[in-house]
């Protein structure tokens, strides 16, 4: 009878061509810079720059960019052209300040906005 | 950044992750005392190792410790008759981990190296002890007339050093995974307080797993906090012996706070990847931009804050039904110190030949436990309609929702846009949770 084991240390690599780019998963679960993050439902919309500067909330397609700076301790989404702070993104993508200190830069549109039950805006982004 | 040199004094294990599955099989790699060597390597700060391991691993520890850039590595004891092999069966720590240390009852631990001529090579301003099953009587003896900065870890084979200490320690380091601080002083910080004033230590940090951190300084009596900063968790093992090495480092000489939050970020990066390259290019993306991580929000919750947040898990808890998924998340909250809320098990269930009055008793007390509870999460083992009628009383709440859908059943549009977060794994269910219940959080 045969046995398997271990091979040996050190021989751990970032899998996959997907984890080595910094995309998708590898095969030990070890996640990089995803390339695109669809539905991300916006935080304090209501409190944030564009909804107090202009009592209205982005259009649905409107050109949206993840800011590359940490704005009152959250990451930001701004409109493309006025750079007006639409909403702050949940903090569980705040990992998301390594891939941009790494270069990487996100940017997408609005997939959905409305006033009802509170100001909310849905924004997807990719690299 | 202080000029400070750290001995880090412990066993080493080879830690074999049977969850994580590379080419060559389950992932291997030197754990025990080389996760907080790692950590110091990683942020540049100046150490040394004290170590215990079995003879064999000696090539290794010795190659793998210049890799990491130690000034020195010395054997202070072998461990004879057991391997130092971890088994660990869960690596992300969503419950249990499940470590298993092979034919650990039959170790001998042979001294072959006295600390104190450690010390003398080494100079350290710091020595970071993770107790084991070695003599730590006479490590601590041979201590008392060190007069730098002694940190102790109390998180396993503490209750000896406990037991014997004669000296004064600057910081005492539990994490709310430690059996001395869930048992002996039931998670709380005045429990933890009165066992360890009478040993003039300075500080009390004390690690809380996904919901931060906090340090008690014992001389003014104050509380000083970090948050959690999530990431994509590839594991959790040695996480917390990051955040040690780089809170003592005192990276910043005149910041609590931020010595605080760094080694929060620092131990987050950890937990992302098995690579020490990447996690070394991680930290220092972090040194290179710290006025922009230094100030990013993370999760905040305690341990006790935690203890009070009922979640209503929404289910077909039925007996023809298999809910063993359903009993294996309610476990996994148990271990974070949630509280997990069964509305069958607690308040049964409806059978045919129950008359409307027991029905509708039934329905009342699950309606007021859905009122009592902080979050529901909807576990949908199948498409069953109490289940999404719970997930939708409980939305017009305005408090948080969850839906589990572990065998990508959800396909209805209503259902699928209601949850704040939809979840395929109970690993993702419990960082959700986290994220739902953290401090500030609103509805």
């Amino acid at each position: 009878m045969g046995s398997s084991g271990s091979g040996r240390f050190g021989t751990y690599r970032i899998g996959g061509e997907a984890g080595a780019n910094g995309g998708g998963i590898s095969g030990t679960g070890e996640v990089g810079c995803p390339e695109v993050i669809e539905n991300i439902r916006l935080e304090d919309v209501a409190t944030s720059e564009f909804y107090t500067n202009n009592h209205m909330l982005p259009a649905v397609q409107s050109q949206v960019t993840l800011r590359d700076q940490v704005f009152l301790g959250r990451l930001v989404v701004e409109t493309s052209d006025t750079h007006e702070v639409i909403g702050n993104i949940p903090t569980n993508y705040n990992y998301l300040l390594n891939c941009i200190k790494n270069g990487f830069h996100y940017s997408g549109r609005v997939i959905s906005s409305g006033e009802s039950p509170i100001p909310f805006v849905v924004v997807t982004l990719s690299v | 950044m202080y000029k400070k040199t750290i001995l880090i004094v412990g066993e080493i294990y080879i830690d074999t992750h049977l969850d994580i599955i590379d080419s060559n099989g389950p992932l291997v790699r030197l754990g025990g005392i080389f996760h907080s060597a790692r950590g110091c390597s990683a942020i540049g700060i100046e150490y040394a190792l004290a170590y215990y391991a079995p003879d064999y691993l000696d090539d290794d520890i010795n190659h793998f410790s210049c890799v990491l850039k130690t000034k020195g590595c010395f054997k202070i004891g072998k461990v004879n008759n057991a391997p130092n092999v971890m088994l660990i069966n869960e690596s992300k720590e969503v419950g249990d981990q499940g470590y298993y240390n092979i034919i650990k009852d039959q170790a001998q631990f042979v001294e072959t190296e006295s600390i104190k001529s450690i010390i003398k090579k080494v100079n350290p301003s710091d020595i970071l002890i993770y107790p084991g099953r070695y003599n730590t009587n006479t490590l601590i003896e041979e201590l008392k007339e060190f007069d730098g900065n002694i940190h102790i870890d109390f998180h396993y084979d503490s209750e000896e050093i406990l037991n014997n200490l004669g000296t004064s320690i600057n910081t005492v380091i539990l994490s709310t995974s430690s059996s001395l601080f869930k048992g002996y002083c039931h998670g709380k910080l005045e429990n933890t307080v009165k066992l360890f004033k009478d040993h003039h230590a300075e500080y009390l940090l004390v690690k809380e797993n996904r919901g931060g951190a906090y340090c008690y300084s014992f001389s003014d009596d104050k509380i000083y906090e970090s948050p959690a900063y999530y990431v994509p968790t590839m594991h959790s093992v040695g996480v917390g012996d990051v955040f040690n090495s780089v809170f003592i480092s005192c990276y910043f000489e005149d910041s609590f706070d931020r010595n605080m939050r760094l080694s929060s970020l620092c131990a987050a990066r950890y937990a992302e990847t098995m690579s020490y390259e990447k996690f070394e290019n991680n930290v220092q993306l972090i040194l290179n931009n710290i006025e922009d991580f230094i100030t990013l929000d993370g999760v905040r919750i305690s341990w006790e804050e935690k203890s009070t947040k009922n979640i209503y898990l929404a289910a077909p808890d039925f007996p023809y039904v298999d809910t063993s998924l359903l009993e294996k998340l309610a476990e996994s909250l148990k271990y974070h110190n949630f509280i997990p809320r069964l509305p069958i098990r607690e308040n049964g269930l409806v059978k045919t030949s129950m008359s409307v009055e027991e029905e509708l008793s039934i329905y009342q007390n699950d309606v007021e436990l859905i009122h009592t509870c902080d979050l529901l999460i909807a576990v949908l083992l199948f498409n069953d309609p109490g289940t999404l009628v719970e997930l939708g009383m409980f939305k017009q709440s305005g408090k948080p929702t969850i839906i589990f859908d572990p065998y990508n059943i959800c396909d209805n549009m209503f259902v699928r846009h209601t949850p704040t977060h939809m979840c395929k794994t109970i690993g993702e269910v419990i960082d959700a949770t986290y994220q739902c219940l953290q401090r500030g959080q609103k509805g």
